[in-house]
């Protein structure tokens, strides 16, 4: 009995430093059920963002702005304004970039790496990439957070990736981040402020 | 026999005009003791050198970020990422190996690895021995020889390393322009590759 007290004790100790809980089954799927409701009602989505980029070898992450604008089912416009003016328009199976007014515009209907980016970026949007066939999935509890891990098992897309992690906010299981790990070293965070849901898009 | 020796001088002079760079014609040697040349704009281990790029090639301009650090006294590491910080290639540079640690399989062929290389080689290492030095106007210019591969260093009034030319098996290949120099950084960089004519615009990113 003593024994067992001991072992909370340290389990209870762990948590708090780490700062987020495993979910069991049920809240998992709690969790994960409220996600589509919240994407099923989803249409647009207009928000500014910081692009962090980490490499291990450097000091300091190397960090881009700019807006995006998400309409379903697959128009994504990503817009940079820092540190260069540069625009790019993920629509359907073409890639049309705006490179300081020369434009250039991409089929990738061939290309896995931004078909597979595309997809995964359009449904991280919105939270709603549950492919357990593409990946394994761990559901975590922040104190203001829910934080999911999608681990890449998909072996067309682990050369490129080798996970993702999408953090929400608790009351309206709204995206506020977006993390593509490269390997476990290096990722993109883009973090995602000002957004607007659903607003008239013209 | 007429010919063969109208047909020689014809190479030999389209060679000195083909081959050639204009600012190295007209070199007086001079007697320098010095006998080592560095590249010390990716030298300080405390300084992350993000550049936002610009690759121009066909009419067509790819655009990304590099990061150049110098891990320790023996070598550097380098990372190429495109705007959405997708990782295209990584790599270690020291005087002696050059370490693929990553590439994208789309840019994974052995002439673009090649030109990667080399063009990475020349920006920041070079060669580092000086078999010749000349003089021209105020400027000092260093020669370093390895196999068939020049480089020439041109340092200006100030003791600063301006540009380098490389040419080999006596074809230029590529130049490289620092610019904008200030506290041992220059801010921008352009690389001027020959056949194929690809031009690379470095800017310094201060974030």
């Amino acid at each position: 009995m003593h024994m067992r007290k001991v072992i909370i004790f340290f389990l209870l100790i762990c948590q708090s430093s780490i700062g987020q809980i495993l979910l069991n089954e049920i809240d998992a799927k709690e969790l994960k059920s409220n996600i589509i409701n919240k994407s099923l009602n989803t249409e647009n989505i207009v928000s500014e963002f910081v692009q962090y980029k980490h490499l291990s070898f450097l000091e300091k992450d190397i960090i881009s702005r700019g807006k995006l604008i998400y309409i379903e089912p697959n128009y994504i416009k990503w817009k940079y304004n820092y540190p260069f003016n540069y625009e790019c328009i993920f629509e359907k199976e073409k890639l049309t970039i705006n490179n300081e007014g020369n434009i250039n515009q991409i089929n990738i209907g061939s290309n896995i790496l931004f078909k597979e980016l595309n997809k995964i970026i359009a449904n991280s949007l919105k939270g709603n990439m549950f492919d357990e066939e593409k990946f394994n999935i761990e559901y975590y509890e922040h104190h203001t957070n829910y934080y999911i891990r999608f681990v890449v098992k998909d072996i067309s897309l682990i050369k490129y990736f080798s996970a993702f992690e999408l953090l929400f906010d608790k009351k309206n299981y709204d995206v506020l981040e977006i993390k593509i790990l490269d390997n476990e070293n290096d990722y993109t965070k883009i973090v995602l402020f000002n957004k607007i849901i659903n607003n008239d898009i013209n | 026999m007429i010919l063969t020796k109208r047909l020689l001088i014809i190479i030999i002079l389209s060679t000195f005009v083909s081959c050639g760079f204009k600012e190295l014609n007209n070199l007086n040697i001079y007697n320098s003791s010095k006998n080592k040349i560095e590249n010390s704009y990716f030298s300080n281990k405390k300084i992350d050198y993000n550049y936002i790029v610009k690759i121009e090639i066909n009419k067509k301009n790819i655009n990304g970020i590099i990061s150049i650090k110098k891990i320790d006294s023996i070598y550097h590491r380098i990372a190429f990422m495109s705007e959405f910080g997708y990782k295209l290639f990584d790599v270690e540079l020291s005087k002696d190996n050059f370490k693929w640690n990553s590439i994208n399989s789309g840019i994974n062929k052995k002439n673009i690895k090649k030109l990667l290389k080399d063009n990475i080689t020349n920006l920041i290492h070079g060669n580092n021995n000086i078999n010749f030095a000349y003089k021209k106007d105020n400027s000092l210019i260093y020669k370093s020889k390895k196999g068939s591969n020049e480089i020439f260093y041109l340092i200006d009034e100030t003791n600063t390393l301006i540009k380098t030319y490389n040419i080999n098996k006596g074809f230029k290949k590529r130049f490289v322009s620092f610019n904008k120099i200030k506290n041992n950084i220059a801010a921008n960089i352009e690389i001027q590759n020959f056949n194929p004519s690809i031009t690379i615009h470095l800017e310094f990113l201060n974030n």
